[in-house]
């Protein structure tokens, strides 16, 4: 009996359902973001860093313009920032429609424009002109104005949805602080990492299944190399805290190739190359050509034979995806090595060279390298731009990376903005053994499936009263290219909006696989009429790295030659060719 | 009185240490009471990254319903940042495979394939258990688990075990079929269902020339449905590392397991339903596309440049004797390609009882 009683005992006990049940993380979403950070490591909402930036919060959302300023000694800077902030176009997004509580609006840069940030916008002589970069944490916009500050003018107003202004250097600290300080992160690394070990800390990302996802809230990733793996913190800058964290593979590399005398070559650079443009003439070719700020090298002003043939082309992001299911990756720009935090920037002059075939001159190339610090380490980007031109009229548009980068399972996708001249063009594409022309913005994907005509072209370009092929790389341009597997967009143009026209800030998210690449959101909701007959062409290719033995591409490595570093590179190229058709 | 009683007593007393002794019971813990709730709770853990110990991997990181159930790399990386020997294979239609892995000929149940990803340690995957307590303890304590494991194994904390998660996640998985094909509509009586080219592009793999059928065999396409071994795994001559010793761990095959030389590169001929969105190709996602698939088998093998690491694939003398040069012409490769595609089911890919349940939270 006692025994039973016991047995019962320990049944009653035992095998009840115990514990009270825990709701899972619930999430606040809320246009006021300030009021309602969450912080999931308690100790970080204590330091006084964390402490401080939220009550610059609070000041801000509690003053009349609720716009946490950008702080600066440069009194062309405050200038600039007051009078854009005079703009009802520019502060039309402050307040929440229906309740009228304040929004979190903040400057991130201010900046003397260049000629790549006016577009159409005429410059006064002796006028100083500035570019004034606002983002709205709530809805996600970023406005961007053009003020004259001598004439004490805003001269030009753009508003973006769903884009994000470069990150500023305070907030790519907040980012590093909140990735160091995480109990996650250290416990990941086995070890707490110091600020200076974060790469990329400036650098917007993604993250699947979180706020982050399509970079709907801003996100970084400060992110740590661990021998051969690197670990990606994955930070929230709206909600202000870590949201994940990912690894890559990176492998081991030696010390990184530094560019020597790299500062004296940054001031020839933005002196040159920045800060006004060159003329180029050769071989039939006339062309103006830039560096922009987050553009790369700009073409404009294209001719062939006195012919107009572009009106510019650009390289406008790198999208660099480490995970198709996880979607966590970077979005990079390129651009001139005093653009406010980019980390691969022009570290060389634009070359010009001479192309040849079995020996003989067929035209001429225009290529502009860009660099991080200390490729080929791991986390370190190398990108090159190349335009070539050929004496027949045909020309191309081609980029590419030479490694290292994040990972070794990487998809890169660049965005590049080719505009062309005329305003009667057409646009059609091979399908069913026929060219089907294009009436409305659309976009299309190179497939295995796609079709080529017989000489290889995917789509016909009408440029006024001539015509070009474009054919997509699949290798056969002789750079190494293992083919474009491109997405192409036509938008029309638009002479009222900025699509691109001035230098564009990050258009889309690292990483998305389908055709949200980021020119779908000069053609969503309702695709225009391209009767119009301008029209601008959005080449998206998608490269995958390779770092398999015998396999490389997209990649770099440092080795041993004579006890001394070297590099070798294994670049990957893409890019369409147009042909002109006679 | 309590003379009377006391038998009462004792009756009630042994009702209930019996069913104490029923409920406690380790294989009663796991039995099901209700099939579709346990493929509901397997749907729920698959997408559950707190299955990884350290919460940033799931199943579904390395086998998303937006690939197909694949994950768009060459090799998935684990939750420790490693990658792991081979691309990840797609699950749909796994059910009927005999053999699970595409070099290990050991592995014949999907409950012994579901060891691997839960507790392997070379690599660890999602290293269950790392923290297997912590992760039974968020299970445990979850309204929404309690709730589903409630539904399928009964009001019973106890059923909350690595055993139960492993039967639901294995439903689950088994669950994941296609049907609605364009090809599947065409051998369902549709005859509208393929064009010409794909017709085409049909007889060509069923032609004595191209002979794709015999390994990627009905009615799935895959080696893997067939009980005799001997016509599941091939080497395709992909490579050639001339010798057992230069042969990376990840090209060596079945070999890793019969240690018979005649095994090395031999691996399983996967599922060709819906390869459209499975790229990358091969065991280790060195082929891009389908032209890189279809080079191989045009050339017979594929020759590597003349790569000194990789060798010359096409004359690797463990390939598979129907592994020879075809000739295939572009334009057979655009309706081989046509076909293949015929193979999509982009309706089960988009089907709602495969994707993260809605109510999981971020």
């Amino acid at each position: 009996m006692a025994l039973y009683g016991t047995l019962c005992w320990h049944f009653f006990v035992g095998c009840n359902p115990q514990g009270n049940s825990t709701s899972t993380k619930s999430f606040v979403d809320t246009a006021n973001a300030a009021a309602a950070f969450i912080l999931d490591d308690s100790t970080i909402s204590s330091e006084a860093w964390m402490q401080s930036y939220i009550l610059k919060v609070r000041i801000a959302l509690q003053n009349k313009i609720p716009i946490m300023l950008l702080e600066s000694k440069d009194s062309f800077v405050l200038n600039a920032q007051n009078i854009a902030l005079t703009d009802s176009r520019f502060t039309q997004y402050l307040f929440d429609k229906n309740t009228k509580q304040p929004l979190r609006n903040e400057i991130f840069n201010i900046y003397q424009a260049r000629p790549s940030d006016l577009g159409k916008v005429k410059m006064e002589n002796n006028s100083k002109y500035f570019r004034v970069e606002l983002y709205n944490f709530a809805l996600n916009i970023a406005t961007i104005a053009i003020v004259n500050v001598t004439a004490k003018t805003v001269v030009d107003v753009n508003v973006f949805p769903d884009l994000q202004p470069e990150i500023p250097l305070h907030l790519r600290e907040l980012a590093i602080k909140l990735a160091v300080k995480n109990t996650k992160v250290c416990k990941a690394l086995g070890y707490k990492p110091g600020e200076t070990d974060a790469l990329m800390a400036n650098t917007k990302t993604a993250l699947n299944n979180t706020k982050c996802e399509r970079s709907l809230h801003l996100c970084v990733a400060p992110t740590f190399v661990k021998k051969d793996k690197a670990l990606w913190a994955i930070i929230d800058l709206t909600d202000l805290k870590l949201v994940g964290i990912r690894w890559t593979e990176v492998n081991s590399t030696g010390p990184g190739e530094r560019i020597g005398e790299r500062k004296l070559k940054f001031e020839k650079i933005m002196e040159c190359y920045c800060k006004k443009e060159n003329t180029l003439t050769r071989n039939g070719w006339n062309m103006k050509y830039i560096i922009t700020n987050s553009d790369g090298l700009k073409i404009s002003h294209v001719q062939f034979k006195n012919k107009d043939i572009l009106h510019s082309v650009k390289l406008v992001d790198w999208h660099v995806s480490y995970s198709g299911t996880d979607g966590f990756g970077y979005s990079d720009a390129v651009g001139c090595p005093e653009f406010s935090q980019a980390a691969v920037v022009a570290v060389s002059e634009p070359k010009i060279a001479e192309l040849f075939n079995n020996g003989k001159s067929v035209g001429f190339t225009l290529e502009q390298s860009f660099q991080s610090e200390l490729w080929p380490q791991p986390c370190n980007y190398n990108y090159l731009q190349r335009y070539e031109f050929y004496n027949d009229g045909r020309f191309r548009v081609a980029v590419g990376s030479l490694g290292r980068g994040c990972g070794n399972d990487g998809t890169y996708r660049p965005v590049i903005r080719i505009f062309f001249a005329g305003d009667k063009n057409t646009f059609k594409e091979w399908e069913e053994n026929k060219w089907n022309l294009w009436q409305k913005e659309a976009w299309k994907l190179q497939s295995d499936k796609t079709g080529y005509n017989e000489n290889g072209y995917q789509y016909l370009v009408g440029i006024n009263n001539a015509s070009y092929g474009l054919e997509p790389s699949k290798g056969q341009f002789n750079d190494h290219g293992r083919g474009d597997n491109a997405w192409v967009f036509i938008t029309a143009y638009n002479a009222d909006k900025d699509e691109g026209e001035k230098d564009l800030i990050t258009i889309g998210p690292c990483c998305n696989t389908d055709y949200r690449q980021g020119p779908e959101k000069f053609i969503e909701p309702m695709p225009e009429s391209l009767e119009k007959g301008k029209f601008i062409l959005w080449y998206v290719p998608q490269i995958k790295n390779d770092n398999a033995p015998g396999r490389e591409y997209c990649w770099a490595e440092s080795y041993l030659d004579n006890g001394v570093y070297k590099t070798k590179t294994y670049p990957c190229m893409a890019g369409p060719m147009f042909i002109p058709i006679k | 009185m309590l003379k009377f009683l006391f038998p009462f007593f004792q009756l009630i007393i042994f009702i209930g240490f019996s069913f104490f002794l029923i409920q406690c019971n380790p294989k009663n813990l796991n039995k099901t009471t209700n099939n579709s709730a346990l493929i509901l709770l397997g749907r729920n853990l698959f997408y559950e990254t707190n299955l990884s110990f350290n919460g940033t991997k799931s199943c579904a990181s390395c086998h998303s319903p937006e690939f197909a159930f694949t994950d768009n790399y060459r090799r998935s990386i684990t939750a420790t940042g490693e990658r792991v020997m081979h691309n990840a294979p797609t699950l749909f239609n796994v059910f009927a495979n005999h053999y699970f892995d595409l070099a290990n000929p050991n592995i014949t149940t999907l409950d012994s394939q579901h060891q691997r990803p839960l507790l392997g340690k070379h690599p660890v995957e999602l290293g269950f258990n790392l923290n297997e307590t912590k992760i039974l303890q968020f299970l445990k304590k979850d309204k929404r688990y309690r709730q589903l494991f409630s539904n399928a194994f009964g009001n019973n904390l106890n059923a909350v075990n690595l055993i139960s998660i492993t039967k639901a996640i294995k439903e689950f998985v088994a669950s994941i079929k296609t049907g609605n094909s364009p090809y599947e509509d065409w051998k369902l009586g549709k005859s509208n269902a393929l064009n010409n080219e794909e017709l085409e592009g049909m007889k060509l793999f069923f032609s004595v020339k191209f002979k794709c059928v015999q390994c990627h065999m009905e009615p799935y396409f895959t080696s893997a449905t067939s009980k005799t071994i001997q016509y599941v795994y091939f080497n395709t001559g992909l490579n050639n590392f001339g010798s057992i010793e230069n042969q990376p761990e990840e090209h060596q095959g079945i070999y890793r397991y019969t240690n018979n030389p005649k095994d090395l590169g031999k691996f399983k001929a996967p599922t060709l339903i819906n390869i459209a969105f499975t790229a990358p190709y091969f065991h280790d996602g060195s082929a891009n596309n389908l032209h890189e698939v279809l080079d191989v088998y045009r050339n017979g093998g594929r020759s590597n440049n003349g790569n000194v690491i990789l060798g010359n694939g096409i004359k690797n003398p463990l390939k598979d004797h129907r592994i020879q040069y075809t000739g295939m012409t572009l334009e057979e490769e655009k309706k081989l390609i046509a076909f293949l595609y015929s193979l999509s089911d982009t309706i089960s890919i988009k089907n709602a009882k495969y994707s993260k349940p809605i109510l999981q939270p971020n």
